[in-house]
């Protein structure tokens, strides 16, 4: 069924095969893997996953149509499955470029989910990638994994460039409780863009005392409107004013 | 002599005039039936999915955050049901922004002692203009709801209001007395799961409740309306949303998201404008928007609609209440395709230029008054005796056969792959309702366009008082 009828049927087929593990199991699902069809060919990695096999990442990626450039969002469950035991292949996918921006985000994505430490320096090393997407996905990661190795990274990436990379990396310094990074913080507090601030506010507030104390003191005595507002307003919302 | 000549003039023109009249018939009529051939290509496609649990196992981990956008006027008897029905959603990662947009009863009031709101302060950015807010309103019990109180400003003025308080990547409009089916959201956010760069806007089936048993602010029966003119109605959203809205999707071309239910991205919407002011066709308008905006940066982007139902709500049984409603339509959409109009047959804007715009110039701006001009012409025409009989005979069977073809067909399609109505009973009453629907009721919907052309030229604003019953208070 998985090779064969309608897309619908396949589907059904490559999801449920992880019910009935056996040698013809793996060899339907491995199959499946060619399907024209992204959703079945993703259902079927991810059923390989699933019932411990290995999935062959690279060749996963390389064949989808378009080489991925715009692949269904189910491809991040189908790492996040992987990612485990399959760390390293995900490390080469997230720093190839040769593979689509997308498919490097969500390898990045899933190996942040592991909570593997280790992996903190694997994803820091992409803080210079040349992809804005990729280098906002690093700062999410090192959010994610929230380990205080993470600090060089995201010095890098609070002052990208691009408002969205500063913006993770203001939340990744909050989550991963860098208290060095209170000032930097501050500072972000008089960013251009409303979010870089929102989340330099909300991650001073994750600080705890002295990132509290920081917020106050540029509500009451910055120079910077913007600054002074988006600290009151931030205090205001969690009641600390 | 010269009576002979004027006797030509007048046949030739008469002529004339029937193969105009006939002629835009054909075409809108041929138009409809690609519609039909189109929807039955896409549904046969990808068809549509049925069972919650196997969405939510689909779905769940890889959805996005949604903000769901509640604009509520006037809505004290049944807002806190509606939002508590819109809180007991199947989404894994959903907020819902209650707008309360200048009430003149007790809207507010009914929410804050529904849920047991105090005032807040919550940090937006003033992406897209509103009229000034009030307050907010939270509850630590419910951190999913925040409802804000506004100055009065319409619709589009308090969605405005909605999404720049929303911090999701996707918002989601709904009217407050609409119903959402359970895995409405599910469903719904399939596109962006599936193209999740590509997808800017996804719309849903809106289906009539007119005649549905709802307890507990959901659909626990389907039925069909009693009044006839709510299965008029029943009969049209069949053709409107199954089969003209899944072709144009398929097209690449669909130009309008209803207002009733409707899934964006909000950095797009922002990166519009958000809603226009001064039209009331704010939804149409932003669908618009949204492609000019597209077309102008050289993105790769698509508007997807979904088949499944997702959003059920309530058709008026008045004439008056229909009327208004049609006619509000027309301005609508009078008001959004002038607006644009230097899109229209524009290399630019590909598709949307040529077949969206062109598809808006024969329906919407050519279409009725010549269809009115039709009805009366032809048989003044034939009675003047400058028209065969053969002729007129085969304008009326062109029109009306097109018309109930059209409406079975689409009939057929839904009930092949949704199955919409448990009852053979019910598919038979809507059967003959599409072939009655010709016979009166599509001339009266023509006379209710050209009155919104005429309170389009004479620049009205607003729809007036819309009669209904309330779903929730069925």
């Amino acid at each position: 069924m998985v090779a064969h009828g309608k897309v619908r049927t396949r589907l059904a087929a490559a999801e449920n095969l992880v019910w009935f593990q056996s040698p013809d199991t793996r060899r339907a699902l491995l199959a499946a893997l060619e399907d024209p069809t992204d959703d079945v060919k993703l259902a079927a990695a991810a059923s390989l996953a699933e019932i411990g096999e290995r999935v062959p990442v690279a060749h996963l990626l390389q064949a989808r149509p378009g080489n991925g450039s715009e692949s269904s969002r189910r491809l991040e469950t189908v790492l996040v499955r992987v990612a485990k035991h399959q760390t390293d292949d995900l490390i080469c996918v997230a720093g190839d470029r040769s593979f689509p921006e997308r498919a490097r985000v969500a390898a990045i994505d899933a190996l942040a989910r592991t909570g593997f430490f280790h992996l903190v320096s694997s994803i820091s090393h992409l803080a210079e990638d040349r992809s804005p997407i990729v280098r906002a996905a690093v700062a999410r990661g090192l959010g994610v994994l929230a380990h205080p190795d993470s600090g060089e990274a995201i010095a890098k990436l609070i002052h990208d460039p691009e408002w969205a990379v500063r913006a993770e990396a203001a939340e990744a310094a909050g989550r991963a409780g860098l208290t060095t990074f209170i000032d930097r913080l501050s500072v972000l507090l008089c960013d251009e863009n409303w979010w870089v601030r929102f989340r330099a506010g909300e991650a001073l507030v994750g600080l705890g005392g002295n990132g509290i104390e920081a917020l106050r003191c540029v509500a009451s005595s910055a120079e910077d409107r913007t600054a002074r507002m988006a600290a009151a307003v931030v205090l205001a919302e969690r009641r600390l004013a | 002599m010269s009576s002979l000549t004027l006797d030509a003039m007048v046949d030739a023109t008469g002529q004339v005039v029937m193969f105009i009249v006939i002629g835009t018939g054909i075409l809108q009529n041929s138009l409809y039936i690609l519609q039909l051939v189109l929807a039955i290509s896409e549904l046969s496609k990808r068809p549509p999915e049925g069972r919650l649990r196997l969405l939510w196992r689909r779905y769940a981990d890889v959805s996005p955050h949604i903000s769901l956008l509640v604009p509520a006027y006037n809505e004290e008897k049944s807002i806190v049901e509606s939002l508590r029905s819109m809180l007991a959603l199947n989404y894994p990662k959903l907020d819902i922004v209650a707008i309360n947009d200048g009430s003149k009863d007790g809207t507010l009031a009914a929410m804050i002692e529904g849920f047991g709101l105090e005032p807040v302060v919550r940090s937006f950015e003033e992406a897209v203009p509103h009229k000034a807010l009030r307050a907010l309103y939270g509850s630590p019990r419910l951190p999913n709801l925040i409802v804000i109180d506004k100055e009065m400003g319409g619709k589009s003025d308090a969605l405005n209001a909605g999404i720049n308080l929303s911090r999701a990547p996707l918002v989601c409009t709904v009217d407050a007395d609409s119903m959402l089916e359970t895995d409405a959201l599910l469903h719904a956010v399939r596109p962006f799961i599936d193209e999740p760069t590509r997808t800017v806007a996804v719309g849903g089936t809106i289906r009539l409740a007119n005649g549905c048993r709802i307890e507990g602010g959901r659909i626990q029966a389907v039925g069909l309306p009693s009044s006839l003119l709510a299965l008029f109605q029943t009969i049209e959203y069949l053709r409107a949303f199954l089969m003209a809205r899944l072709a144009w999707s398929r097209l690449k071309t669909l130009t309008i998201i209803s207002g009733a239910f409707g899934l964006f991205r909000r950095d797009v919407v922002v990166a519009v404008g958000g809603y226009s002011h001064g039209t009331v066709g704010e939804d149409f308008d932003l669908v618009i928007k949204i492609h000019r905006y597209m077309y102008d940066c050289g993105h790769d982007y698509t508007l997807t609609f979904v088949p499944e139902p997702v959003c059920w709500t309530e058709a008026p049984e008045s004439w008056r209440g229909l009327g208004r409603q049609r006619s509000g339509w027309q301005r609508g959409a009078l008001e959004t395709f002038f607006r644009h109009r230097d899109m229209l047959f524009r290399p630019l804007y590909g598709r949307i230029g040529w077949l969206g715009f062109g598809h808006m110039l024969l329906v919407d701006v050519i279409g009725p008054p010549v269809e009115v001009v039709g009805y009366i012409l032809i048989p003044l025409l034939w009675f003047l005796d400058f028209l065969s009989v053969e002729y007129m005979l085969a304008f009326l069977a062109l029109t009306f056969i097109f018309g109930t073809f059209i409406s079975v067909g689409s009939l057929i399609v839904e009930e092949i792959e949704l199955r919409p109505f448990p009852r053979t009973f019910s598919l038979v009453v809507l059967t003959l309702v599409a072939v009655v629907e010709n016979f009166g009721y599509r001339q009266i919907c023509n006379v209710w366009r050209l009155q919104g052309y005429w309170q389009y030229l004479r620049g009205q604003q607003g729809w007036g008082a819309m009669t209904r019953l309330g779903l929730r208070r069925r």
